[in-house]
């Protein structure tokens, strides 16, 4: 083939690329006016939010991101120093069937009630506390009654006709931890 | 995908912090500060409150009180009348003026958990002046008489003074006593009292709140009739 044969050709193919394009570009103008018509105006900050949580993909990621959440935390806990020596838990121990409410009060709560648990409901009330050596006089309240008599107990007291048990925490026969 | 990575990672290190900051349990004891504003917000006599600050904040730097329970203690204080919560506390502020434990913190015997057992128990400001004017005279007396033994000094340290172990004692002797007599019902002449207070103070010893050598030697030294005249006095502040 001939240099101007080729030329020739080359002259045609972008004369029918230009036609193409020209006819690309008729009603543009139109087009982008239509189009920045349609589009919503700009929405709220909660607007956004909305739409972007109907999405699957991110609620699949917020599901994740509270179940990591909350394993940081179980791992944090775990982890975090306590400012608590690790004293041994004494077992706190009353059996109340049909109590509504069971605490133990005491020198180690300067007489705070410390709230019992029976969580399988077999009317066994129980609460775990880490105390450091000491001599501890306490009484349960059930239902906010003075029951002063732990079988528990090493020793009792009475003050003002009113029973109160004494246990020694941290040595000898006297330590119940659980 | 990178979405859900990226929350993935920043959940993990978000719930980690959350965890690691929150403590376990205990509540961060009051500042001394924090226990003296709320004694001057209760409306005492001005010179009564400034006494009682003074010997407070003395407490508080030696040892003698505890933060926690005082803030309490006053706080209990301000549901009964104001005259029975003055005197309640002019009773503290003069054991700890004349340099006595007036509280062990959450372990042990001493007169501002002996105040809350009592309120725990319903009774009333006059009841509670009472008891505690009775675990004043114990310790007073049981200082006198062991002084006079040599088992403790003679002199008065005064609230200033830093905690010796002989404080303890004298706290734990005078507390054993006080029981007998008062909870008990023992008598002062009543020689059980020997064996009830030296098997307290073994107790405590073993449990490393008394020193084993100060328990050993108190105990040795002791005789009913040490503990008699110590139950007697406690009644009798004129021979003390």
């Amino acid at each position: 083939m001939r240099w101007d044969e080729v030329d020739e050709l080359l002259r045609a193919a972008l004369a029918k690329e230009v036609e193409e394009g020209t006819r690309g570009l008729a009603g543009l103008e139109e087009r982008v006016i239509r189009e920045l018509a349609r589009r919503p105006a700009r929405r709220s900050f909660w607007e956004g939010l909305k739409e972007f949580l109907r999405r699957p993909t991110p609620r699949w990621a917020l599901a994740g991101a509270l179940a990591a959440l909350l394993l940081g935390f179980a791992l944090g806990r775990l982890t975090a120093p306590s400012p608590i020596p690790q004293w041994s838990p004494n077992l706190f121990v009353i059996a109340a069937p049909g109590a509504k409410s069971v605490a133990v009060v005491g020198d180690f709560s300067a007489w705070q009630p410390i709230p019992l648990s029976d969580p399988d409901g077999d009317g066994i009330w129980t609460a775990s506390i880490p105390l450091p050596p000491g001599r501890y006089e306490y009484a349960f309240l059930v239902d906010g009654k003075w029951v002063g008599q732990d079988p528990l107990a090493e020793e009792y007291l009475r003050t003002f006709g009113e029973y109160v048990s004494v246990r020694y925490i941290g040595g000898g026969r006297a330590d119940r931890s659980s | 995908m990178r979405i859900a990575l990226l929350s993935l990672l920043l959940g993990l290190w978000a719930g980690a912090a959350l965890g690691e900051a929150l403590l376990p349990l205990a509540s961060p004891a009051p500042s001394p500060s924090d226990v003296l504003n709320f004694l001057l917000g209760m409306g005492l006599p001005p010179e009564f409150t400034a006494a009682l600050s003074a010997a407070l904040a003395a407490g508080f730097q030696t040892g003698r009180a505890t933060t926690t329970v005082t803030l309490l203690l006053l706080q209990d204080l301000t549901k009964i009348p104001k005259e029975q919560g003055e005197g309640i506390l002019e009773v503290l502020r003069y054991a700890l003026s004349q340099g006595f434990i007036v509280d062990t913190g959450l372990a042990g015997s001493s007169m501002m958990n002996e105040v809350r057992k009592l309120l725990a128990l319903g009774r009333s400001g006059e009841e509670i002046s009472r008891v505690l004017s009775l675990r004043l005279g114990f310790l007073l007396a049981t200082r006198a008489v062991l002084a006079r033994y040599g088992l403790v000094p003679g002199t008065t340290a005064g609230p200033d003074a830093p905690l010796a172990p002989t404080d303890r004692l004298i706290l734990e002797l005078a507390w054993a006593v006080g029981d007998f007599i008062l909870w008990e019902g023992g008598s002062p002449a009543d020689p059980g009292i020997l064996g009830y207070v030296q098997g307290r103070l073994c107790r405590l010893a073993a449990l490393g709140l008394i020193p084993s050598e100060l328990s050993e030697r108190a105990t040795a030294a002791l005789t009913p009739e040490i503990l008699a005249e110590i139950a007697r006095l406690a009644f009798q502040p004129e021979r003390r």
